[in-house]
């Protein structure tokens, strides 16, 4: 008979309690959408692969301070994306609260883009859009669409109000659809 | 084409897969940084029994010629004392204790101190009661 698999919760009390396989466990589990965030954050694959890890071990140090009936991924993803503003910082300055300069959104931008081109082309030109956004707008994307977090989820993560989030995703989304068009 | 369009796009916008071996990176790593943590953990005891040892050598040293105090008197006339009069007694003891600690050289009453410091922590560790941020005690 197969043993129920424990979820996030009694793996993390586990680990508490000095259980190391329960922490090896959590690591299987979510090193891989970790990496699909970090890899979304970051330029290359290396300085993914080295957020995940610094991710990680921030994790296990200050696993006392998550609170064990919040979700454990949106918790991990922000000690990720932290992780990756603090190598941001070391080029620029990033606040995630720093909602950047205004940007009135022109009745063209909220419009339909009249893009002929074939959808394999449009997402690999949206790539290169998303990896051209302010890091606090790549971040919301990464944890939005790939982390698949609610607004609440983000903002508990970066630590910013939830309608900051709105705002960067709204601006993001913005400068997505006219990089779309201007390519 | 909406903004739904563009969420879509987003939702099927992918990125390359984890390295096969990142888990197990990440392993490896996590157990590097378990077995410093313990190293640093054991290193510390070590540390503070050595210290307690010391500070226990340099105190019995001088201790054999201190005059009995409440704390190394007879704990029979102490008890039958407590249990005839134990308010005057409980009265009498922050004197005796005062009067003990003022035959100590001062650098034996700091040898005390820094022997009833790390106990009193030590002690709170042990009777520590971990609860989760929830409230259910660990």
């Amino acid at each position: 008979m197969k043993l129920a698999e424990p979820d996030d919760r009694e793996l993390v009390l586990g680990s508490r309690s000095g259980d190391e396989a329960a922490f090896d466990r959590l690591v299987e589990r979510h090193t891989g959408n970790l990496y699909r965030v970090a890899r979304r954050l970051m330029a290359d694959s290396q300085e993914a692969e080295e957020i995940v890890q610094e991710a990680w071990l921030r994790a296990w140090r200050g696993l006392s301070s998550y609170r064990v009936t919040a979700p454990f991924f949106p918790w991990l993803a922000g000690i990720a994306t932290n992780a990756a503003r603090d190598q941001w910082r070391r080029r620029r300055p990033v606040d995630f609260s720093d909602l950047g300069p205004e940007e009135f959104p022109s009745s063209e931008a909220t419009g339909v883009p009249e893009l002929q081109m074939e959808r394999g082309e449009v997402i690999q030109r949206l790539g290169v859009a998303v990896a051209r956004l302010r890091p606090e707008q790549r971040a919301v994307i990464a944890l939005r669409y790939e982390a698949e977090l609610t607004y609440q989820e983000i903002a508990i993560a970066l630590s910013i109000p939830i309608n900051s989030v709105r705002t960067h995703l709204h601006r993001a989304k913005l400068a997505l659809r006219r990089g779309l068009e201007e390519q | 084409m909406t903004n739904d369009w563009l969420d879509e796009l987003l939702r099927e916008l992918s990125v390359e897969a984890p390295p096969a071996d990142l888990v197990i990176r990440v392993r490896h790593r996590l157990a590097k940084a378990r077995r410093r943590a313990r190293w640093v953990s054991r290193a510390s005891s070590l540390g503070a029994t050595g210290l307690a040892t010391a500070a226990a050598a340099i105190l019995m040293q001088p201790l054999r010629t201190v005059p009995s105090g409440p704390l190394l008197g007879d704990l029979g006339r102490i008890l039958t004392a407590v249990a005839a009069a134990p308010g005057t007694v409980l009265m009498e003891l922050p004197l005796q204790v005062h009067g003990w600690a003022q035959t100590l050289e001062s650098g034996m009453l700091l040898t005390w101190v820094s022997l009833a410091l790390p106990a009193a922590a030590a002690l709170a560790y042990l009777l520590r009661v971990d609860v989760t941020e929830d409230g259910a005690a660990l």
